[in-house]
């Protein structure tokens, strides 16, 4: 995993009694936590405890659902600019964009590979024609996908393997030059080796990003994180930093609290 | 007891059957075998040169020619009022509205949807007496009012048809463009209306065939027997379903008979490309999304 | 990339980027302002309708109308504006035509689903789906060329423009849209049952007359409720083939009228304000049952509550 680096945290999330619930039913309650940058948190927990919802609450997504409800305060640093996003917002768009998201199986849009890219980088960020080529290779090598599919990018996207597409959506992301990456169950549909790729990915990502990953392995999360939360019903229920996560007896807790 | 029961049942199964498709192909028969041979340039222009009529110099007396300029006239006037109109309030229910609301504006859809064209008509007859009366006593049935009234007639159709091909989309889909960024009309115009696309196409298709076969409305908002190819949308106009269901009353001679035989087999054939057109584009539409559905 | 730009000064890039987001944000509200208008605009029709209805129906109440138009007799020229036959008209054509169409479409339904072959399953609501798109006029047309004289052959007292010959046509029109109603539910219940019946033992038969049909009720309900609901409100095979002499029927081989084609046969040929009033009276009678037929559609659907189809993960 190569030596650590010399802790000097940046802060760029800091969660504050969030709740958040659907259709009067709450889902998340009063959970506080705080990440920072150049550092990989992961979130453990049971299928259920709310984990998906914690991401979504992260760039509003919740709130392309019916009846939810979000309370709390919630702030993000971005541009170097403290914003609690549930109130002095930005406009959703603009959030979502510098909080970018990957989800359980990869969600992509119609078209081809390039098109993957090109049709965010064109809109959201209003990148001129003449440049969209270079940023979408650009984006490729960073998701270490250039090489596979470079022979093929007007193929359609969907007939990539899992894995290639799982990178094609992280490129996606990176593509539009996000802050903070919110990671859920990135490797939960692919098998062994394709999620050791993108596993090194995400290590190699991680100076740079804000990353949160939600994951559904224990030792996933021993290979990758630098801190881990475990939640349960709803709340943080424990913190756990690497030179715990790699101790053989809170291991065993681990996974009775778990699985 | 049981197996009885079966035999009976499968043997009144087979008599509706063999009774309705012996029907309908006597029925397409007949009108195939009596129409086929009316079918040439004297149906449409009768004794004008055909040159002549079409580009409107030369009136047309004894052909259909002006019925069909009219049908045509009416589905695109009345197309260009619902389609617009059926897009935006279907796209509108399908993702923006919520709640109460949106039931309540379901439920107009779906009564509108449910109203028999002859009060539509009448709505139109009933808009035309209040203008006598009130701002234009010179008002009068034309075109654009049956156009109005049909394009009421099919809007409860385009919208649902909309909503059914938006929602009908996984929701990942919607997730995958708003996670990036993407304002919600962007996901709409960009990857939800690519996609649900031929769906909706297909829905204006069907919609488009109706508006060119309904005769109820037209009959209380303008159309007339005789009146050459219309000069203006505030004009009385002829259209191809009138004209059948004149001669069937009128007809007083064989010749004006095969006119009708005429008339509605290209009635006919014109709503039944129409609806292969539609049925095509809903069935690749289907098919596409199972493709993608098993590679995800 | 809007503020690498303006960086000089964080807090008038800020400003700018501020002023920069209302302007997205109005954007937005201002789309979604379009669309919701248009709604209004499709779903506001229908009151326009139901109030110009009801505007020129008013009279009637207003001048003391009512009892004459809700009477037996329709004579015009004699001050006698009775609907009621007409009322009654389009009662009995919907209700023979439902009587012939109905069995039929329960026959084909059958007959797609396990009764008949597999293999003609498709070809079959190819052509029931074709049906659909064929224009009532020419069913009409058709039937005045074929129908009528073949009527008034077998039944020489009878001009053949009868109360039969427009139910048989009228029930080939509506026909398609029974079908295919019981088509959707059979094949919903279809999907939840096939593989349980067919682990028991039964054959496809037996499957839908013991297994399905109880189970797919709604649909038939519905089929019932919505193919009466099309028969009542059709107007040119009336209009064309059943005589239209505003009297109560005897025998199946009287000419009747419906409420729908005296809507048509008043504004093309009287124009006295009562004979006017009639036909609105009609309109809202028509209105009025639709909305009807539309509740119960309704209600029919909100029991049949499919099961949850939210997925949460
Ligand atoms: N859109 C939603 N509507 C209603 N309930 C939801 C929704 N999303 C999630 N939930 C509920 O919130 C709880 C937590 O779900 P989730 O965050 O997906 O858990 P996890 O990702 O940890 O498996 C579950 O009980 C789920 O039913
Ligand atoms: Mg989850």
């Amino acid at each position: 995993m190569g030596p650590k680096k010399p802790v000097d945290l940046e802060p760029t999330v800091l969660v504050k009694s969030l709740h958040v619930g659907f259709a009067g039913r709450e889902v998340l309650h009063n959970l506080n936590a705080k990440f920072n940058r150049g550092w990989l948190a992961v979130v453990l927990g049971r299928s259920g405890s709310g984990k998906t919802t914690f991401l979504r609450a992260l760039n509003r997504l919740n709130e392309c659902f019916p009846r939810s409800a979000t309370r709390g305060s919630l702030k993000l640093k971005l541009q170097g600019e403290w914003r609690d996003i549930y109130r002095n917002a930005m406009p959703l768009p603009e959030l979502r964009r510098r909080v970018g998201m990957v989800f359980q199986t990869p969600h992509l849009l119609p078209g081809s590979i390039a098109d993957n890219l090109a049709l965010p980088v064109k809109l959201v960020l209003g990148v001129p024609r003449r440049n969209i080529a270079s940023r979408v290779e650009w984006a490729l090598e960073e998701a270490h996908l250039w090489d596979e599919v470079k022979d093929r990018l007007n193929a359609p996207a969907h007939t990539l393997s899992g894995g290639q597409q799982q990178r094609l959506c992280l490129a996606r992301l990176l593509a539009l030059e996000p802050e903070i990456l919110l990671l859920d169950e990135p490797t939960a549909s692919l098998d062994f080796r394709a999620a050791l790729k993108v596993e090194e990915l995400l290590l190699s990502l991680k100076e740079r990003y804000t990353i949160i990953a939600v994951s559904h392995s224990l030792s996933q999360a021993r290979r990758l994180a630098d801190e881990a939360l475990i939640f349960r019903d709803g709340s943080v229920v424990q913190r756990l930093s690497r030179e715990d996560l790699q101790a053989p007896d809170t291991l065993q807790a681990l996974l009775e609290e778990i699985f | 007891m049981i197996k009885k029961i079966t035999y009976l049942a499968q043997a009144c199964s087979w008599l509706a059957v063999l009774t309705t498709v012996g029907m309908i192909l006597l029925f397409l028969g007949f009108l195939g075998v009596r129409g086929f041979d009316t079918i040439n340039p004297t149906l449409f222009f009768g004794n004008t040169p055909p040159w002549g009529a079409i580009i409107g110099r030369l009136p047309v007396w004894h052909g259909i020619w002006p019925a069909c300029v009219g049908t045509v006239a009416l589905v695109l006037l009345s197309s260009l009022l619902a389609i617009p109109l059926g897009l935006a309030s279907g796209i509108y229910l399908a993702h923006y509205a919520s709640g109460a609301w949106k039931r309540w504006f379901s439920l107009a859809v779906e009564v509108l949807a449910g109203i028999p064209s002859i009060v539509m008509g009448l709505f139109g007859f009933a808009l035309i007496l209040s203008l006598r009366k009130t701002v234009a006593p010179q008002a009068n049935t034309c075109l654009l009012l049956s156009a109005g009234c049909l394009a009421l007639l099919v809007l409860p159709y385009l919208i649902l048809m909309t909503q059914t091909a938006l929602e009908a989309l996984p929701d990942e889909l919607r997730q995958a463009g708003l996670s990036l960024g993407f304002t919600p009309w962007q996901n709409m115009v960009h990857v939800l209306l690519p996609v649900a696309g031929r769906g909706i196409l297909s829905g204006v298709i069907l919609a488009v065939g109706r508006a060119a076969e309904d005769t109820a409305v037209i009959l209380l908002t303008g159309v007339v027997a005789n009146s050459g190819l219309p000069s203006g949308i505030l004009d009385k106009y002829e259209a191809l379903p009138f004209h059948i269901f004149f001669l069937a009353a009128e007809a007083r001679s064989d010749a004006e008979l095969a006119q009708g035989f005429g008339a509605a087999l290209i009635l006919l054939i014109l709503t039944a490309a129409l609806f292969l057109g539609a049925y095509y584009l809903k069935s690749t539409f289907t098919k596409t999304w199972d493709q993608k559905n098993l590679s995800i | 990339m809007l503020i690498q730009g303006q960086a000089s000064s964080p807090r008038t890039a800020e400003t700018v980027l501020q002023a920069h987001w209302r302007h997205l944000d109005r954007r937005q509200s201002g789309i979604k302002g379009l669309l919701l208008g248009a709604t209004i605009l499709s779903c506001g029709s229908v009151l326009a309708i139901l109030g110009f209805l009801s505007y020129f129906a008013l009279p009637i109440f207003s001048e003391g109308h009512l009892a004459e138009i809700l009477s037996w007799e329709w004579r015009p020229f004699q001050g006698k504006f009775g609907i009621l036959p007409m009322a009654v008209g389009s009662l009995s054509l919907a209700v023979t035509a439902m009587g012939v169409a109905y069995p039929l479409g329960l026959g084909i339904c059958g007959f797609a689903h396990g009764l008949g072959p597999r293999c003609l399953k498709g070809p079959l609501m190819g052509l029931i789906n074709f049906m659909t798109s064929i224009p009532t006029v020419i069913y009409g047309f058709v039937s005045v060329i074929f129908l009528v004289p073949l009527v008034r052959g077998a039944f020489p007292e009878s001009t053949g423009y009868s109360w039969l010959t427009a139910a048989l046509t009228l029930s080939l029109m509506i026909l398609p849209t029974i079908v295919l109603l019981v088509h959707a539910q059979l094949q919903q219940v279809d999907a939840r049952v096939r593989l349980a019946s067919a682990a028991l033992g039964f054959s496809p038969a037996q499957t839908l007359l013991w297994v399905m049909r109880p189970l797919a009720f709604r649909g038939l309900w519905a089929a019932a409720v919505l193919g009466f609901s099309r028969a009542l409100g059709d107007t040119i095979i009336a209009l064309m083939v059943a005589g239209n002499a505003p009297q109560v029927p005897n025998s199946l081989l009287d000419s009747i009228r419906t409420l729908t084609s005296h809507i048509a046969l008043v504004v093309a040929t009287d124009s006295t304000s009562q004979a006017y009033q009639s036909i609105f009276a009609s309109g809202l009678i028509l209105f009025g049952v639709s909305i009807a037929v539309n509740l119960t559609l309704r209600r029919l659907q909100s029991r049949a509550a499919l099961p949850a189809t939210g997925r949460h993960d």
